[in-house]
């Protein structure tokens, strides 16, 4: 069952082609990777996708009601507030298992530390903690990949599996090959 | 009304302090430095600290919502709070937040300012009144401004949101006419009530409008 | 079928044919016509008994003060018909008015205050109507410079609109609330329903200067509108092929 359809969309900035003509369905159960170059529109059709901008042709239904997880390739993250607060301020709480998170992504030490002493790399982790707690049954994320290391990307992928098995879905974007398989939607002419 | 997400706001202004001590401590300076700059003697009439006390709390609310929304949507928090539609909830928490911790502090140093220049505590309570009322208003409109020129810089957000204070400025100046003269303040008061409640109820759903245009 | 007709004659493209087949004869002969109420007006008009000639600049100044505030009810009209019915053409047309605002209500303020020397001796005066001419003036710079400083011009229009709307609903207030802060201007010479208290023989060239400077300004809207369409549609076909 497809519980979003596009249909031909399209999106125009100054009047200049930014996406042109693209058809998918997307359905529960599904990992979808948007994959373009640099500037192809990746972060425009995730937009239009969870509603925020409208395209400026085409169409798109949604036949769901569901919640959505969203988190932009900017992480919503405050320099000012340690990590602590930060994982507070985004409604997660400290329990054993952000805790062990934190331990297995070796940023337990930081915990009283504010972001914004942390390297790009730790505060990336610190989004996926985010991301890992998301109980919505869409997640939609902008360049999740990017800025991670091998460890926390083999975290999200193990992450990515499960989604799978409890029918959720996750839609994300990546400018690099990843040589795992997803469902790939193609945004360059 | 979501409590959480209010605390999460104030607290979010309360650790960002340089955010709310920083203005207060402004116009702590600039109240320092009017006294030097005129011959304080008992001959100066009220009015002429009373207006620059009106004039010095606009521009540092300015001050102090320069970065209500810029910082949010710098960071994508913004981003978020629009996908799950509570943008016009935050935006009106925000301005409260604002209103308590910067607003209301810079209401009662204007209030000590007044009494220290020996004017009578039925005036200044007048003015802490007043003050009180006018900061929320001018919140509002500065928030309108911040959120429509967003990383552009404050001045463009001062040109385009002061011409819509100026009705506000002058019925404070009305008010100090009007005490100082000993007539009653019945009606202006209740004209600078109603402009807030206007003001604060329906500002913050354009302010959530241009912001949903900015996240497109 | 209303909308979509609507649409098409509402488009860029069409609008911009008819408008370069009249734009330049309605110009030029408005233009004409607001010189010759200028030269009746300043040379064949006689004294005013108590200003003398000074009172000539009448002329120009009216019909400036007059415009000013016409042009960002015109402004507001297409910024709701844009964010309305989401027409770009009503969006051009409104960026258009705002400089020539701008430009009107300057000359409105600098004709007021040259004279102001003669009539009041001073070429300001803080009264109620150059206050709120004043703010109109800056609230146009504060529009100009609103849409300016976006480089998405599709977002400025929206945030443009937004504005121009805030303000048409608050002109009235600031208005009025500076008419209640002081007034000592001379209160308005032509009003709709009452007698004029201004003679014949100066009030008909005073007409005939407000409407030929509306038409001139209205030509000067839909020539720049013209121009903004050009930059803004320049990746259209149509726009190629001119």
């Amino acid at each position: 069952m497809h519980f979003l359809e596009a249909q031909n969309i399209s999106y125009k900035i100054n009047d200049r082609n930014i996406l042109r003509s693209i058809t998918f369905n997307i359905g529960f159960g599904e990992l979808v990777k948007i994959s373009g170059r640099n500037g192809s529109g990746k972060t425009t059709l995730l937009k239009i996708i969870i509603g925020l901008t409208e395209q400026t042709k085409g169409s798109l239904t949604r036949k769901s009601e569901e919640k959505i997880c969203f988190l932009g390739h900017k992480s919503g993250l405050k320099n000012y507030l340690t990590v602590r607060e930060n994982l507070l301020i985004h409604g997660l709480k400290i329990n054993s298992l952000n805790l062990g998170l934190l331990e297995k992504l070796n940023l337990k030490r930081h915990i009283d530390n504010s972001v914004g002493t942390l390297s790009f790399g730790q505060q990336k982790k610190l989004s996926l903690i985010r991301i890992l707690n998301a109980k919505e049954r869409i997640i939609i994320l902008d360049e999740p990949f990017v800025g991670l290391d091998e460890e926390s990307k083999n975290i999200l992928r193990e992450f990515m599996d499960s989604i799978k098995k409890e029918n959720r879905t996750l839609i994300f974007t990546s400018h690099i090959d990843l040589e795992d398989n997803y469902r790939e939607i193609k945004i360059d002419e | 009304m979501n409590r959480n997400l209010l605390f999460i706001e104030g607290f979010k202004l309360f650790k960002r302090s340089r955010a709310w001590v920083g203005p207060v401590l402004v116009f702590l300076l600039i109240i320092i430095s009017f006294p030097l700059t005129l011959d304080i003697n008992s001959d100066n009439p009220p009015q002429i600290y009373l207006s620059f006390i009106w004039i010095s709390t606009l521009l540092v609310t300015m001050l102090g919502t320069e970065l209500i929304f810029s910082e949010d949507f710098e960071d994508g928090t913004l981003e978020q709070y629009a996908v799950n539609n509570k943008l016009i909830e935050i935006v009106f928490y925000k301005i409260l937040v604002h209103w308590v911790l910067i607003g209301i502090p810079l209401a009662f140093v204007a209030f000590l300012f007044i009494l220290s220049l020996n004017i009578s505590i039925h005036i200044s309570s007048i003015a802490l009144l007043c003050l009180v009322i006018s900061n929320l208003i001018f919140i509002n409109f500065f928030s309108l401004g911040n959120a429509l020129s967003l990383k552009k810089g404050s001045i463009l957000g001062l040109l385009i949101t002061i011409p819509f204070l100026i009705p506000v400025l002058i019925v404070l100046g009305k008010i100090t006419t009007s005490t100082l003269l000993g007539l009653s303040l019945v009606g202006h008061l209740s004209l600078l009530v109603g402009v807030m409640i206007l003001v604060a109820s329906f500002i913050p759903f354009i302010i959530s409008f241009i912001l949903r245009t900015h996240l497109e | 079928m209303i909308k979509k007709f609507f649409h098409q004659f509402a488009s860029p493209k069409s609008y911009f044919a008819i408008a370069n087949k009249f734009v330049k004869p309605f110009l030029a002969f408005f233009f004409l016509l607001y010189i010759g109420a200028l030269v009746w007006g300043l040379f064949f008009t006689p004294p005013d008994a108590v200003q003398g000639d000074s009172y000539r600049i009448i002329y120009m100044h009216v019909p400036a003060s007059f415009m000013a505030q016409i042009l960002f009810v015109v402004m507001a009209i297409t910024s709701a018909v844009f964010l309305i019915w989401k027409l770009k053409l009503a969006a051009y047309v409104s960026k258009s008015i705002a400089p020539i605002g701008a430009i009107v209500t300057f000359f409105a303020l600098f004709s007021g205050s040259i004279w102001g020397i003669p009539t009041w001796g001073t070429w300001w005066q803080w009264d109620a109507r150059i206050t709120s001419t004043l703010i109109l003036f800056i609230m146009y710079l504060g529009l100009i410079s609103l849409h300016a400083s976006f480089e998405n011009k599709d977002k400025a229009d929206k945030f443009f609109s937004v504005l121009v709307l805030i303000g048409v609903v608050n002109i009235p207030i600031i208005k009025k609330s500076v008419d209640w802060w002081s007034t000592l201007h001379q209160s308005a010479s032509i009003t709709l329903t009452s007698k004029p208290a201004i003679d014949p023989v100066m009030l008909y060239p005073l007409m005939f200067s407000i409407v030929s400077f509306i038409g001139l300004i209205f030509g000067l809207v839909i020539l720049s509108s013209q121009n903004e369409i050009l930059k803004r549609e320049k990746y259209k076909s149509w726009v190629k092929n001119i």
